[in-house]
């Protein structure tokens, strides 16, 4: 082949412009903790659906990596058994086949420098040398081991100055608090350069997350009334009706202010309350939500009662089923005070939402499952119909449901036929399932795909972690320093009563779970 | 009239409505009680808004296939179906089925969909699309699907009414391109055996991207294309789309000793050698194999690297308003139709 000249002018590439989705570059994805669950549970069953739609290269190959005593044969079959099971389209011989010679199992501890040494030869191989123009190395492991892995690949090369170039991609929580979020930050930042990171929250995976973008600035009705004047309060609520399953080791010293809050639902908050970005990329939408996130008001510590509620389960029925309390679960420390429960009051100082709240609540153990985005409008100033007759009229309320029945709804007022002016709420809905066809991709399989075409859009940049852990801290050193503990309610209820008191100015009440 | 209705399984709930010698007025009313009647147990049902489906005319020798494909494509339902069949009675006779998924919990909404089979003699087929029009549901895309290869439309009206029509032209032999070549100039045509070789598109889209590579693509002089047994007709699609978004103008395909091949000039006058042989049983995806480029200063293969979509993904992939793998279809098409003109 010639080589390049400074003048010469390259053909365009006549194919690209036929092609929705491209297909990545030639790569080798390196697993850390291939044999755990998340790998078993997303990421493998992610790929091989990649795999089946045709969205990956004839050149991609996986190396696991994990501490197991196992060879490439035990990861193959373990791959195979993890397909089988969560894969959503279920397992498929011929795509199976494709897939199966790719996988290969290098065993070692992840503070070993001799284990990355040993990486670094086998992808320094002529056979991944040939094939291979990236290396992607998907951490789905501790955080405690990020700062350790990603200085362990730039100690042997696979780090910002890599060539063939490489990216990392980690998942939360990035930190347990802001001095350990920038601690992390800097240690991975001092391995990768900050384009190379792709760090996960997978909530921003789900299609229905996406659409909030797509339903506010795609829709020209709604801009107009998406502001502080029309606008009257916004709920966003993560509510599950499970507990902790066997999460115990994690979620006790998290809770639900750090596995929910300082992520899914602050992440949330910003798609609904952020400028317009002027263009769909990462760059300008993550500047358009750190300069949403920067408005938002830090409270003083003494303020933190009046906007925060926290509650932990307690025994209760849900489903006809009686579950216990939180402390009764399994591996929780009888004295715990961990939060399962959180609402909060968010203040945006900012023009558009001045005066506005946001009210975010999240909580286990709650009556049902429900993700949803609940934007109040003001009332109308002025009724024309005698009270007496119409009786209270709710204001309208347009919900952004999540999950589990994705789609929008509007209510409105309207009269109920008959002879007298009586008026009752409806619905105005749409559900996802009524209109488009097609299963969604799991939210592992777009956020991979992405990263492996180096989108970084729908992934977490670093101030943008770290502006969500500014809000968050003054409620935690708050709550270091409190001396009560959540308060209780009952599993299967609507959450600490508590929680009601923080809404209750101007008539406003939670949306019943 | 007759009519009778059945309980079908619990999931789907399906009942069903029979009538000979109706009307269009019939059919809607009975289309609105079947669906009251399945909402009637006090779940919460909705009405599937997706699209609208002609298949026309469906013919005793694939009706099997036809109802397989539809019920294949289950949860992923057209929001009504139109299945127009020919009979020798002067009537017009209805079969209608709604079909109900029952919510998985409560709280949650289940989705119905219906599917009307419209038998009809020979004059009311010539004319159905006066009778399709009140049961179309408006403001919906409205898609036609010809399952057969080589049905004649048999009313062109239904070609103004539908905004898409669906074929494959890989259930038929190649010849099935020519007309497809015609078809596509008048209205969108999702080919699925298109959407088939959509991985095709992106891999050697993704084999040009590197800049050493694409300074090789104005000087090739072979391209080698393995196809699947019976799929010609795929390798031609993909040859014509690579000779049309290469600039190259291809000559008439030549077949000799099984093996087929076709002359196209590039843009500087140079030659390219397209050859198409047959992979051995059981290669290939989406209905090639495998692919090279060949130059003077190099090569570029393509290989094989992923199953391809099920047909109900590539009907999901038509409904879009801007469907990906109808993207370059008619240039490949148009540039395969010439390859059949004149084949020896």
């Amino acid at each position: 082949m010639t080589a390049a000249t400074e003048t010469e002018v390259l053909p365009e590439n006549p194919f690209a412009a036929d092609v929705e989705e491209p297909l990545p570059p030639p790569t080798t994805l390196v697993i850390f903790g291939a044999t755990g669950d998340l790998a078993g549970r997303k990421l493998l069953p992610a790929v091989y659906n990649l795999r089946r739609g045709g969205l990956l290269p004839e050149s991609f190959h996986i190396i696991g990596i994990g501490r197991r005593d196992a060879g490439d044969e035990q990861f193959r079959a373990h791959a195979h058994d993890s397909i089988a099971t969560f894969s959503r389209t279920g397992l498929d011989d011929d795509t199976w086949r494709t897939l199966e010679p790719k996988l290969e199992f290098i065993r070692g501890d992840l503070d070993d420098p001799a284990l990355y040494r040993t990486l670094a030869r086998r992808l320094g191989d002529g056979d991944f040398q040939a094939g291979s123009s990236q290396r992607v190395f998907y951490l789905a492991v501790s955080p405690a081991f990020f700062g350790t892995i990603a200085k362990s690949l730039a100690a042997v090369g696979l780090g910002a100055e890599a060539d063939p170039p490489t990216r990392l991609m980690i998942e939360k929580p990035f930190g347990h608090d802001l001095d350990t979020a920038l601690a992390l930050n800097a240690e991975v930042s001092s391995a990768f350069d900050e384009s190379q990171i792709f760090r996960i929250d997978h909530y921003l995976g789900k299609e229905t997350v996406q659409n909030v973008q797509v339903m506010r600035f795609a829709n020209g009705i709604l801009e107009p009334v998406w502001n502080r004047r029309y606008v009257e309060h916004v709920q966003i609520t993560m509510a599950e009706d499970i507990g902790i399953g066997r999460r115990a080791g994690y979620y006790d010293s998290a809770g639900a202010i750090r596995d929910v809050i300082q992520n899914h639902l602050i992440q949330l908050m910003s798609l609904v309350a952020m400028e317009a970005p002027v263009r769909f990329d990462a760059g300008t939408i993550r500047d358009e939500k750190v300069k949403l996130l920067r408005s938002v008001r830090r409270y003083a510590l003494a303020e933190v009662p009046e906007y925060v509620v926290r509650g932990q389960y307690g025994s209760g029925w849900i489903g006809g089923e009686e579950v216990p309390a939180y402390v009764d679960e399994e591996d929780v420390p009888d004295d715990s005070r961990t939060d399962t429960y959180v609402a909060m009051r968010v203040e945006v100082d900012n023009w558009r939402w001045a005066g506005t709240p946001f009210y975010l609540r999240c909580g286990k153990r709650l009556p049902r499952r429900v993700t949803e985005i609940a934007v109040r409008f003001r009332p109308v100033p002025h009724l024309p119909f005698a009270r007496a007759d119409i009786g209270e009229v709710e204001p309208n309320e347009m919900v952004l449901s999540v999950q589990p029945d994705e789609g929008a709804s509007l209510r409105l007022v309207a009269k109920v036929p008959g002879q007298t002016m009586n008026v009752r709420p409806v619905q105005m809905e749409f559900k996802y399932g009524t209109s488009f066809l097609g299963d969604s991709p799991e939210a592992y399989e777009r956020l991979l795909h992405d990263a492996l075409l180096g989108d970084a859009t729908l992934f977490t940049r670093a101030d943008e972690v770290e502006e969500e852990w500014r809000i968050i801290e003054p409620v935690l050193q708050a709550w270091q320093e409190d001396p009560h503990g959540p308060a209780t309610y009952g599993a299967g209820s609507q959450g600490p009563p508590e929680a009601d008191e923080l809404l209750a100015v101007r008539g406003r009440r939670w949306r019943q779970l | 009239m007759s009519a009778t209705a059945t309980i079908g399984r619990e999931y789907p709930e399906r009942t069903r409505w029979v009538g000979k010698g109706v009307t269009a007025e019939d059919i809607n009313a009975e289309l609105d009680r079947l669906h009251r009647a399945a909402g009637g147990s006090g779940k919460v049902l909705a009405l599937a808004r997706t699209l609208n489906l002609i298949v026309v005319p469906c013919s005793d020798r694939i009706e099997k296939r036809v109802e397989q494909a539809l019920d294949g494509l289950g949860g992923h339902t057209p929001s009504r179906t139109l299945v127009l069949r020919e009979q020798g009675k002067k009537r017009l006779d209805a079969n209608l089925v709604m079909e109900c998924e029952s919510p998985v919990a409560a709280g949650h909404v289940g989705l119905c969909h219906d599917r009307v089979l419209l038998t009809m003699d020979e004059s009311r087929l010539e004319h159905s699309e006066s009778l399709l029009a009140p049961l179309i549901v408006a403001d919906l895309p409205t898609v036609l699907w010809l399952p057969e290869p080589g049905t004649a439309i048999p009313d062109p009206g239904l070609l103004e009414r539908a905004q898409h029509v669906l074929v494959d032209s890989g259930a038929g032999d190649e010849a099935e391109l020519r007309r497809l070549g015609e078809l596509a100039g008048d209205i969108r045509v999702h080919d699925l055996a298109w959407g088939r070789l959509e991985y095709w598109r992106a891999a050697t889209a993704a084999a040009f991207d590197p800049a050493e590579r694409r300074r090789l693509l104005p000087a090739i002089t072979a391209v080698k294309l393995r196809y699947e047994k019976h799929g010609l007709g795929a390798g031609l699609l993909l040859a014509g789309w690579i000779a049309a978004r290469a600039g190259w103008s291809p000559g008439s395909l030549e077949r000799n000793d099984g093996r087929a091949r076709v002359q196209a000039a590039r843009r500087d006058g140079g030659k390219v050698t397209i050859e198409l042989d047959e992979a051995p049983p059981d290669h290939g995806c989406g209905g090639v194999d495998a692919m090279q480029f060949v130059g003077d200063s190099g090569e570029v293969a393509v290989g094989r690297g992923g199953a391809t979509s099920s047909l109900r993904d590539m009907f999901a992939e038509a409904l879009q308003p801007e469907p990906s793998f109808s993207r370059g279809y008619l240039p490949a098409v148009t540039a395969a139709s010439t390859m059949l003109d004149g084949t020896t």
